[in-house]
């Protein structure tokens, strides 16, 4: 608990911001803004863009390097710098900070609800500047849930797409065949084997909902659950229905697993340390964190992969990872570079590469015949981008980010705390509503 | 009688044997319990591949050196090392100069409104500071204080918590001491060089070690306000925020994590277990100060 001069000078800090224009760095005049119908050209001088990204870690910080060099490459008059993040609610907390003193970058990755943020404030740039069309031909190549995943609650594309990803399921192949269980179909023949195997020391999965500050895979379960089942935690506009009746089964379905003594909590991805430990027999993960579960099972036995379970609804995923939006107080020229850069990275080969070093899915089944390899050492990877096509994402409005984290502390108060499902649901559709109203 | 009394000095000295005995035991017990993290933390470093995720654990390390080598490579450290020791001293430095100063003036001196700014000062301590980060940063980018070590040290140069303890030092000290100072004509600051200092050298060393822990420790107020790259030789970010690099949205590198966090800890550990005399002798002579 420390005092600090700068806490007490904020409000001042607020009022200079205001009178100094908040340091919005002035355009320049060499690459014209994109009227309706002209695409940005490529700059032809010098310009550096930045990119606030959390690809600092294993694989990923490599596959991040090589785009950027790559890109470097073809257009070496343009300096793409990266600024790392640790972790998304760090990236966010941060992008908000530099967006309030006009010190955004360039680009910054951002979930969809973070760019309805953005965009509501007037800090992000749409993609029709940028394209000279609201539709850039490049989208029509994308999965089609991706390309539902750009837009904006007012219909317009303000994203591009980038670390997209979908949620698959990893189980010990062994420990299944041992005890004479084979890979589950549907949710409920999951419910079936995790009660089986959990036994002897072992909890059949083991999950981390994540907190208010921020929702993480556990959470992503509860949804798909919920939506398998004929649920819609949301309507389009983003009203929530937290407290439905298939939210309330959904969770109450966990709640079962719980009081069989087959799912646990835990943190920093204890599913993937409890499979590795095998103390856990399956772990719900992103398509992207197989190499992290490869490199923690250690060959220890065999990593079966396979799509999740299904429902009443039929195959049910939900997208994971990022887009990337364009800030607003960016030159005409880091503006057009960006776009280019957006364009580049996205390409089948670079996707390709991409797709194959970082563990993300290519965004466009162009990509897949260029990483043949990659997929023959990888199977799961043709199953998984299908799931592309059809994977929901949260509708996008900025309150959504908060809601998420209501729907994992409900998740947290019945699993850890003994809460009945549709009382912690009731909290969560409250909080919520609150936080829609705020906007 | 002889005997029996003889035989009663045994039975006790065997008790208190059997006391010691058992103290030593709980106090290598307690021992075990801080020391096992760390030891378990190498032991996941010199590991093979999965083995940090095995239960029981696995005890003994394999000798396996390559989370080191993949951990090294990762970032500056020797730059990141010192970034912090820079930092963390400034702080603390900055921190005992205004701790002592603002805990002289309300502690000591008489004037009007001494009161009020006490409770002001005081309240700082409930604001939580992730309310505050974004209006921070505002303030820091209007200042140009970003990306610099100065953001790092200068608004932790003040410690609530170290005014306070210095003001209830300052009243402590009986005011005949401080009057017959000034009646054989010490000025404020030298009573509070000559008087002041040695009597609050307790309290001073308390919001060293806590100003020095907390500053070696911080971790968002460092991310947020510095952007330069891992790979930058100028980079101003502190050990903290390289070790980070090993976690992300998709999974955390624990054996890496391991390898990074045994190396930039024992230059700290071998620092102390070198002073650690000097340390427990100068807390010592601090704690008598305060019944002299």
């Amino acid at each position: 608990m420390r005092f600090r001069i700068a806490a007490v000078a904020s409000l001042a800090a607020l009022s200079l911001t205001a009178c100094a224009g908040g340091g919005t760095p002035a355009a320049t005049t060499s690459a014209p803004a994109a009227a309706s119908g002209t695409e940005l050209a490529v700059p032809t001088k010098p310009v550096t863009i930045t990119f606030e990204e959390a690809m600092t870690i294993g694989t990923l910080k490599p596959a991040m390097e090589k785009l950027v060099a790559d890109f470097q490459a073809k257009y070496p008059n343009i300096t793409v710098k990266l600024q790392g993040d640790p972790d998304y609610a760090t990236m966010y907390t941060k992008e908000k900070a530099e967006v309030q003193a006009g010190n955004a970058p360039t680009m910054g990755q951002a979930y969809e609800s973070w760019a309805s943020y953005f965009q509501s404030g007037g800090a992000i740039t749409p993609i029709s500047e940028l394209a000279g069309t609201d539709t850039p031909p490049q989208v029509s190549t994308f999965y089609k849930g991706v390309q539902k995943d750009l837009t904006l609650g007012d219909g317009k594309t303000w994203m591009w797409p980038f670390n997209k990803s979908v949620l698959i399921l990893f189980s010990n192949a062994d420990m299944l065949k041992a005890d004479g269980q084979s890979a589950p179909k549907t949710w409920d023949d999951y419910a079936s084997v995790m009660k089986a195997v959990s036994k002897g020391g072992v909890t059949g999965s083991t999950i981390d909902p994540g907190s208010a500050a921020g929702a993480t895979f556990g959470t992503q379960w509860f949804e798909i659950l919920d939506k398998s089942d004929g649920g819609t935690l949301y309507d389009n506009d983003g009203t929530p229905h937290l407290n439905d009746a298939g939210a309330v089964k959904a969770l109450t379905y966990l709640k079962g697993l719980k009081d069989a003594n087959a799912l646990a909590t835990g943190k920093n991805y204890p599913g993937e340390t409890a499979l590795g430990a095998q103390k856990g027999a399956f772990d719900i993960s992103s398509a992207a964190g197989y190499g992290f579960e490869k490199k923690t099972v250690g060959g220890k036995f065999d990593l079966g992969i396979s799509a999740l379970p299904t429902g009443a609804s039929g195959p049910v995923n939900e997208l994971t990872g990022t887009n990337i939006v364009v800030f607003k107080n960016a030159t005409a020229d880091q503006k057009a570079a960006a776009w280019a850069f957006l364009k580049f990275i996205t390409s089948p080969a670079e996707q390709a590469g991409w797709g194959s070093t970082s563990g993300y899915l290519p965004v466009t089944p162009q990509a897949l015949p260029l990483m043949q390899k990659f997929v023959a050492q990888n199977p799961y990877e043709t199953a998984a981008v299908s799931e592309l096509d059809t994977a929901f994402a949260l509708p996008p409005f900025s309150w959504i980010f908060k809601c998420q984290g209501y729907e994992a502390t409900a998740i947290q108060d019945v699993l850890d705390n003994g809460a009945a499902p549709a009382d912690a649901l009731n909290t969560a559709q409250t909080a919520c509503t609150a936080a829609k109203t705020q906007g | 009688m002889k005997l029996a009394s003889s035989r009663g000095i045994r039975s006790i000295t065997g008790a208190g044997r059997a006391g010691r005995l058992a103290r030593r035991a709980l106090a290598l017990l307690i021992g075990a319990a801080f020391v096992f993290p760390f030891y378990w933390t190498v032991v996941i470093s010199l590991g093979r591949p999965g083995e940090f995720s095995d239960f029981p654990p696995v005890l003994l390390p394999h000798w396996d050196w390559s989370n080191w080598s993949r951990a090294w490579h990762a970032a500056p450290w020797l730059r990141l090392f010192g970034n912090t020791v820079l930092i963390a001293s400034a702080t603390v430095l900055l921190c005992l100069a205004t701790s002592l100063l603002a805990g002289f003036a309300f502690g000591v001196l008489r004037f009007p409104g001494r009161k009020v700014l006490t409770v002001v000062v005081l309240s700082v301590l409930m604001m939580p500071g992730t309310v505050l980060i974004i209006p921070d940063y505002v303030l820091a980018n209007d200042l140009h204080l970003l990306n610099t070590y100065w953001i790092q040290i200068i608004p932790w140069g003040a410690s609530v918590f170290g005014i306070f303890l210095v003001r209830q030092f300052f009243l402590a000290i009986p005011q005949e001491i401080l009057d017959a100072a000034a009646l054989d004509g010490a000025s404020r600051l030298r009573v509070l060089r000559s008087i002041g200092v040695p009597m609050v050298r307790p309290a001073l060393v308390i919001i060293a070690v806590n100003v020095f822990l907390g500053s070696w420790n911080s971790f968002l107020w460092p991310v947020i306000m510095t952007s330069s790259s891992m790979d930058s030789s100028n980079t101003v970010q502190p050990v903290e925020v390289g070790l980070s690099t090993f976690a992300s949205a998709e999974g955390t590198d624990f054996p890496g994590l391991a390898a990074a966090v045994t190396f930039t800890t024992l230059p700290v550990m071998a620092f102390f277990l070198v002073l650690q005399r000097q340390f427990i002798r100068g807390a010592l002579s601090a704690a008598g100060g305060v019944r002299g």
